[in-house]
C-alpha cells in the first residue's frame, strides 16, 4: 500500500479522506489488526500540549507621529527588545519588572484574548526618528502583525526527573521531593508527532501544522536538537532528541491553547498546543504509528547534582510512568506528568476536524530535517583560537 | 545523649510515615487562655513533644488577664491532632480555623504538575487524563498551591 500527499489531499477535498487521531489509530490496530489500519487509514493526527521556554514573539507596530525608533520598550512592564524602528522581539521568558510571575508568555496569552496592553517606549531620538518617548494602550487589532517562533515546538522525548538528595529541588521539571519521593515526566508519548514519525519521514521543513488553532509551518530543527540520541529497540530515543522549530501568526490562535505559566523557583513557561497530521504513506510509516506507551522508554535522571552530566537510574516505559508509580533504585516512586495528555488528546481531535472540514491540507516537506547534527557543549575558553 | 535521642525519634517518625518532611501539614487555630493559664508555654511544648513548628499570627495576651492567640501549627497530621487534644485537656480553649484547597477547574490545563507533589494521594488523573481531586485524602499541606504553573489552586480559609 502506497499513498502520496497529493493523493490524500485530493481525498480530503472530495470529503473522502479517512482520518483518525493517534489514540483511535492505536485502538484500531489493537482491535482490527495492522493490515486493516494500513489499508483503510490516510492520516493520523498527533499532538502535544507542553511547556516551552524557547519561544519568541515578533511584533511589528505601525509608526508614531513624529516617527520613533524603539530603544527601550516594555509591554505591560515586561521588557521587549527592539528589532527595527517599530519592531519588537519579546521572549516568552522575559518577565515584568514588578511581578516576576508575569512574563512574555502572559503577554502573548492576553494579546490572543484580544485584551488591551500597555506599551511604553523610549525612542533613540535620531534626526528622522525624533520621538523620544511614547506610551499607549494597544491590542492585537492595532498590530501590523504578530508572529510566534517556537524554537522547540516539538520535542521527540524527554527525560524523567527525580531527586535522590536530602533537599527538595525546584526545577524546570517541577518540584522534586528529596529521597526519590517523586518523579516527573514531560511528554505526550504515544501521541507525540515525533514518536509516531521517529525519523521525520513525513515531517520536514515547510510542513503545514496546527499551532494553537492557527496554521503554522515547520522551519527546521529546533533548540537542543539531538537526532543522534540513543534509540530503543522500537526506534524511539530514550531522552531529548529531535526537536522542531515552527512559526505561526498569532492572529488566528485560540487562547485556550496558549497559556502563560510560572514554575516555582524556575521562572516563566509557555504552555502551547501543537498538532501535526501524519500521512500514512506506506507500511514503514504505518508500523511506526502502531507504537504504544509500553514501547516508549525514557531515562530517569537524578537532579540532585546540578551539573551538565547527571547520574541516571536506567530506563522506564511510559506505561509504567502513567501508572503513577515507577520503581527507581528499587523504591516505588510517585510519577506524574507535566505535559497535558488531556490537552493533547483534544488537539488530535481538533486537527482531525480541521482536516475533515477541508481547512487543513497536507503539505509535502520542501526539504528534510537535518538528522546528522551533534549537540554542542559550551565550555569556557581563556583566549581566542588563532 | 542528645544525638541518641534524636536518632530514636527519627526512627519512630520513619515508622509512622517514611516521607515525614513532605507529609507535614498545617492547621490554623485560635487559642483562648483563661487568666490562670496565660503563662503556659504552649509553643515550647508543641515543638518539644510533638515536633510542631508554631507560627504566631496574632496575639493578645496581657499577664494576669485572659488572652487570645491565633497561630499556625506545622507538623505531622497525627501529631497535630494529639497536640490539639492535649491543649484542650489543659483547659485552654482551642478552635480550628478550617482551611482547604480549591481548584479553579475552568482554568486547569490538566498538566499534572500538582499531582507530583501530592504525596497524600489526593490528586490523580482520571481515565480521560483529567485532574481529579479526592478531597477526603487532602491533608492541606499546600504543596500543590505553588506547584501549579497556571495558578489554578487556591487556599480557602
Ligand atoms: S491536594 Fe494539595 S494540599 Fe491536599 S494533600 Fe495534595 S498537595 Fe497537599
Ligand atoms: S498543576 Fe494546575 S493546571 Fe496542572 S493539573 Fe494541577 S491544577 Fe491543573
Amino acid at each position: 500500500m502506497q499513498r502520496t500527499c497529493s493523493e490524500i489531499n485530493e481525498k480530503i477535498k472530495a470529503g473522502k479522506a479517512s482520518v483518525l487521531t493517534a489514540l483511535e489509530a492505536k485502538s484500531l490496530i489493537a482491535e482490527k489488526g495492522f493490515k486493516t489500519f494500513l489499508n483503510t487509514v490516510d492520516i493520523v493526527t498527533t499532538a502535544s500540549f507542553e511547556m516551552n521556554t524557547n519561544s519568541v514573539l515578533y511584533l511589528n507596530f505601525g509608526q508614531t507621529d513624529p516617527l520613533i525608533y524603539f530603544s527601550e520598550v516594555s509591554i505591560n512592564n515586561v521588557p521587549a527588545y527592539p528589532a527595527g524602528p517599530t519592531d519588537l522581539v519579546l521572549p516568552c521568558v522575559s518577565f515584568s519588572k514588578d511581578d516576576h510571575k508575569y512574563s512574555g508568555a502572559n503577554v502573548l496569552e492576553e494579546l490572543i484574548k484580544g485584551n488591551d496592553l500597555h506599551l511604553k517606549a523610549i525612542g533613540r531620538n535620531l534626526e528622522v526618528f525624533p520621538n523620544k518617548e511614547f506610551e499607549t494602550w494597544f491590542n492585537l487589532k492595532n498590530l501590523n502583525h504578530g508572529r510566534l517562533l517556537l524554537n522547540q515546538a516539538v520535542n521527540q522525548n524527554n527525560i524523567v526527573a527525580t531527586n535522590s538528595g536530602d533537599k527538595d529541588i525546584n526545577s524546570h521539571m517541577g518540584t522534586l521531593i528529596a529521597h526519590l519521593e517523586n518523579s516527573t515526566y514531560n511528554s505526550s508519548s504515544c501521541l507525540n508527532p515525533l514518536v509516531n514519525d521517529p525519523f521525520c519521514k513525513t515531517i520536514g521543513i515547510g510542513s503545514r501544522i496546527w499551532v494553537a488553532g492557527a496554521t503554522g509551518y515547520i522551519v527546521g530543527h529546533g533548540s537542543n536538537h539531538n537526532p543522534l540520541q540513543k534509540r530503543n529497540d522500537f526506534n524511539v530515543p530514550v531522552g531529548s532528541a529531535i526537536t522542531l522549530s515552527a512559526i505561526a501568526e498569532i492572529g488566528n490562535m485560540n487562547s485556550k491553547w496558549v497559556r502563560g505559566g510560572f514554575l516555582k523557583s524556575f521562572g516563566p513557561v509557555l504552555y502551547i498546543g501543537v498538532g501535526i497530521p501524519i500521512p500514512v504513506l506506506n507500511e514503514e510509516i504505518a508500523s511506526s504509528i502502531a507504537i504504544t506507551d509500553d514501547k516508549i522508554h525514557s531515562t530517569i535522571v537524578d537532579f540532585s547534582i546540578p551539573r551538565r552530566t547527571k547520574p541516571t537510574f536506567g530506563l522506564c516505559t511510559y506505561s509504567e510512568l502513567r501508572s503513577s508509580t515507577v520503581l527507581i533504585n528499587k523504591k516505588p516512586t510517585l510519577s506524574a506528568p507535566l505535559s497535558s495528555m488531556a490537552g493533547a488528546i483534544e488537539i488530535t481531535q481538533l486537527v482531525k476536524e480541521s482536516i475533515l472540514s477541508k481547512n487543513l491540507l497536507l503539505s509535502e516537506p520542501i526539504s528534510a530535517i537535518n538528522m546528522n547534527v551533534e549537540v554542542k557543549k559550551l565550555d569556557s575558553r581563556l583566549a581566542e583560537l588563532v | 545523649m542528645a544525638a541518641k535521642k534524636n536518632k530514636k525519634t527519627e526512627k519512630i517518625k520513619e515508622q509512622i510515615e517514611p516521607a515525614s518532611s513532605s507529609l507535614r501539614t498545617r492547621k490554623r487555630v485560635i487559642l483562648s487562655f483563661p487568666p490562670s493559664l496565660v503563662q503556659t508555654p504552649v509553643t515550647y511544648m508543641l515543638a518539644k513533644e510533638y515536633d510542631i513548628v508554631s507560627n504566631i499570627l496574632r496575639a493578645e495576651i496581657a499577664p494576669e488577664e485572659s488572652g487570645k492567640l491565633v497561630m499556625e501549627m506545622d507538623g505531622l497530621p497525627e501529631n497535630l491532632d494529639k497536640a490539639i487534644e492535649r491543649i484542650k485537656e489543659s483547659g485552654i480553649e482551642i478552635t480550628e480555623i478550617a482551611r482547604k484547597v480549591t481548584f479553579a477547574m475552568d482554568k486547569c490545563i490538566h498538566c499534572g504538575a500538582c499531582i507530583s507533589v501530592c504525596l497524600a494521594g489526593a490528586l490523580k488523573l482520571d481515565k480521560d487524563f483529567h485532574l481529579e481531586f479526592i478531597e477526603p485524602k487532602c491533608t492541606v499541606c499546600e504543596m500543590c498551591v505553588t506547584s501549579c504553573p497556571v495558578d489554578v489552586v487556591n487556599i480557602d480559609i
